[in-house]
């Protein structure tokens, strides 16, 4: 494996192989600048504006959401979740108290129209994470809804609060059309209202999306578990607060130091991309388990383990056909796409897995790089083995369509040949007698001759016919055959059958060539003075044992008919073993597997 | 007497039934299998069936299978069995149900055109045949038989003889014996089996075949 390519996994997600809007990039890396830097320079300046704890809060958000993001963004430029991350801390860098020292009366206006942004980026970060993708219809509408809500509420709301009735001596709101106080306060009440609610459907719907994902996804989303719940507590204790009129120690709180908890979530996602390095030691451990060889069938959980996914399966291309099997031969359904990853070039290893790896491909490629040999020979050695089940089914065709060859033959000699030469010898002896004593002496010894020719023939055609198929077999039985073979043998043999229980045709010739041949070999070579037969049923196996008390030695080497009898049992799945210590007899057993 | 015939070939059937007829033997009908075999008995009540064992439709037993149902359904009928191979299993299963006027002889003996034509008629008469070479082989085989190894080669052979019905003035014939001889053969062959010596020859068949079917 030279090729480069060849060695890299193949994330299967197409669309996660281009990265996302690479264009914006240099633009959220220079608005992440100037926020931040507008910011520290801010913290610099002493005694302005509300107390710089609070600032420096508020710095870290800005600059934690937006710096981390960017990070995840060069991690994983395939994702839109680096950039999604980042707009939480540009969001953020909207809300007023970074811009407590206004510029002028449209940054004013801007920083109070977009103070409750960040909330709906926030939503649309947790219920996309960790792919920076919405996965259900549902979640889409939840996340349009709450911008539109958020974008929509705060305008309104702007329309309708005169910054002057507060006495802060701010600029100008641009967006004032009603100064009434009346009209504000509704405008409060209601946004508090339909917030508290909003906060509580994005919250179940990422409690809903928790459940849905697997436990490997979990794993990644927990930054999003962490900070999810007390993100949205604080929120809807902002709103209710802004209700109240309730002093400068619970805004200190809720609006100054609370927003802290939101770094929770920068930090966990670091934390989780930490882990990620530390999966490499799992990766590690991987191949050391491969390094003392993974039993058969013990991989795929090693490399579940290795990725952290139980659940992960292993799914090989059969070369001969095109569809995917498990390494147990059983079929598998592989569609490129989330959650598969093909581990070489020719797509002949797929590693199906949790989605949620999909983001993170440096796992599932050192994974892949580790186990992708042992998978090879695993995927090599499946596909033999289903080669070998095929090759061992069509050699016992071929010997079944054999035998029914030889017992068609035989059947057309028995009911053929041999009955038209007996009828023949019949006529001929019939005519000979008809001649009467009186015939011409060379007449009736010619016919004699022939009828005794027709008879010879008779008898020649039964021999020949039992050599290919013993007709006894198909008409009483394996016993029967072994009975007939026994009383045929000169060496005296003895039969002891279990049952005479009829067997599935291929056996039964089987067992039967297996007697047939070994008694041969017997009377040729073994000087024996007696012979065994037994058969036995077992397990479904039928055992059949030829045993003599002659010379023994006898050799299975090539040429023997022994080792022709090794292939004739193979072939219907059995085991045909010789014992044969010199003097001490011959013993020769098949095991036929019998159903 | 009156015979049946079943052979599903046309052309043997024939050649049997010229045989017989020429013998004096009366044909009185002919099947090409069992079914219909097993149709005429019950309509013409013959003396005996002459049944080939393969016939169609599968070519295997079914002969064998019509000679059983024949012997059960009309035991006044003999049947006598040809078969074109020796199976002394066939042949013991057939004739060691006691019963009379059964016969199992290979299907060539029928060139031997007078002793066939004897064999059906000593199947008829109520009489056991069997085919030499089975009375050989169950003769022959069982080493294990240790009551049958007492036998000399001559009780053998006279033992084969009064297998196949003979009697024993017949056995005497064939071996070139007195009869008396072949008298002090049979009671050592009884003596020496452990049976006790009959004057009916058919019941000295079905003494021996006993003895055959328990031994093999």
């Amino acid at each position: 494996m030279t090729d480069a390519a060849a060695v890299d996994a193949v994330p299967a997600a197409a669309a996660g192989t281009r990265p996302w809007r690479p264009g914006l990039f240099p633009w959220f890396v220079a608005a992440g600048v100037f926020a931040t830097g507008y910011m520290a320079v801010e913290l610099a300046r002493p005694n302005v504006g509300p107390p710089p704890g609070v600032r420096f809060v508020h710095f870290l958000v800005v600059a934690g959401f937006v710096w981390v993001g960017i990070f995840a963004w060069r991690r994983r430029p395939e994702s839109p979740m680096g950039a999604i991350m980042a707009g939480v801390g540009l969001a953020y860098f909207l809300v007023p108290p970074h811009l407590s020292i206004p510029v002028s009366a449209f940054t004013f206006t801007l920083s109070n129209a977009n103070q409750a942004l960040y909330q709906a980026v926030m939503a649309h970060l947790a219920l996309s994470f960790p792919t920076g993708r919405l996965g259900s219809r549902r979640d889409r509408w939840i996340v349009v809804g709450t911008y539109i809500w958020v974008i929509g509420n705060t305008t309104i709301s702007q329309m309708f609060w005169d910054p002057g009735s507060s006495g802060c001596g701010c600029p100008r709101n641009l967006l004032l059309i009603d100064s009434s106080r009346f009209v504000d306060h509704l405008i409060n009440v209601v946004t508090a209202v339909i917030g508290v609610v909003v906060a509580v459907v994005v919250l179940t719907a990422i409690v809903q999306h928790w459940r849905r994902i697997g436990v490997r996804g979990r794993r990644a989303f927990w930054p999003i578990t962490l900070v999810a719940a007390p993100a949205v507590l604080l929120i809807i204790a902002q709103n209710i607060v802004q209700l109240t009129n309730a002093g400068y120690v619970a805004w200190l709180v809720l609006f100054g130091y609370g927003p802290a908890v939101f770094l929770l979530l920068p930090g966990a996602f670091l934390v989780t991309v930490l882990r990620s390095r530390l999966d490499r030691s799992a990766v590690a451990d991987l191949v050391v388990e491969l390094e003392h060889g993974v039993p058969a069938g013990e991989l795929q959980a090693a490399i579940g383990r290795a990725l952290g996914d139980p659940a992960a399966r292993v799914a090989f291309l059969r070369s001969d056909e095109d569809a995917y099997v498990d390494p147990g031969g059983r079929p598998v359904e592989v569609r490129p796409g989330a959650g598969v990853t093909f581990l070489n070039e020719g797509h002949t290893i797929a590693l199906l897995h949790d989605e949620a790896l999909d983001d993170e491909p440096d796992l599932l490629r050192a994974v892949g790089a580790a186990a992708r040999m042992a998978l090879e020979n695993e995927r090599l050695r499946a596909e033999i083995r289903a080669q070998l089940e095929e090759v061992r089914a069509s050699r016992q065709r071929i010997v079944e369509a054999g035998d029914a060859e030889r017992r068609r033959v035989e059947r057309n000699l028995h009911d053929g040949a041999q009955q038209r030469l007996l009828t023949l010898s019949l006529s001929l002896r019939l005519t000979l007698e008809r001649l009467g004593p009186d015939a011409d002496p060379a007449i009736t010894a010619e016919l004699d001759q022939a009828a005794a020719e027709a008879a010879a023939a008779v008898e020649e055609l039964r021999e020949l016919g039992r050599g290919i198929h013993p007709a006894v077999l198909t008409g009483s039985g394996l016993t029967a055959a072994l009975e007939a073979l026994a009383e045929r043998s000169a060496v005296p043999v003895t039969v002891e059958a279990e049952s005479n229980g009829r067997l599935p045709e291929p056996v039964e010739v089987t067992a039967y060539f297996v007697v047939s041949e070994a008694l041969a070999n017997c009377q040729r070579h073994a000087n024996a003075t007696r012979v065994r037969v037994v058969t036995s049923r077992s397990d479904g196996l039928l055992v059949v044992t030829v045993a003599d008390d002659g010379v023994g030695g006898a050799e299975t080497g090539a040429g023997s008919g022994l080792t022709g009898l090794q292939d004739r049992v193979a072939a219907v799945g059995g085991r045909l073993t010789v014992s044969s210590p010199p003097g001490g007899g011959t013993t020769v057993r098949a095991e036929i597997p019998c159903g | 007497m009156r015979v049946v015939l079943a052979d599903d070939s046309v052309l043997f059937r024939e050649g049997v039934a010229r045989l017989l007829t020429e013998h004096d033997v009366e044909v009185a009908g002919q099947a090409g299998d069992g079914d219909a075999l097993v149709a005429l008995v019950a309509a013409l009540h013959p003396d005996v069936v002459i049944v080939d064992v393969r016939m169609p439709p599968t070519f295997t037993v079914e002969g064998m299978t019509a000679a059983v149902r024949i012997r059960n359904e009309h035991p006044d009928t003999a049947v006598l069995v040809l078969s074109q191979y020796v199976e002394t299993r066939q042949a013991v299963e057939l004739l060691g149900r006691g019963a009379r006027g059964v016969g199992y002889l290979l299907k060539d003996r029928v060139l031997d055109l007078g002793e066939f034509v004897g064999a059906v008629r000593r199947v008829g008469a109520g009489e056991s045949v069997i085919d030499p070479d089975v009375v050989a082989r169950l003769v022959g085989r069982s080493p294990e038989a240790d009551r049958l190894a007492r036998l000399t080669e001559r009780e053998r052979e006279v033992l084969a003889l009064m297998a196949e019905g003979r009697s024993n003035q017949a056995i005497s014939e064939r071996l070139f014996l007195s009869e008396r001889t072949v008298e002090t053969h049979v009671a050592a062959i009884f003596a020496k089996l452990d049976l006790l010596p009959a004057p009916d020859d058919h019941r000295r068949v079905l003494a021996v075949l006993q003895f055959l079917q328990a031994s093999g």
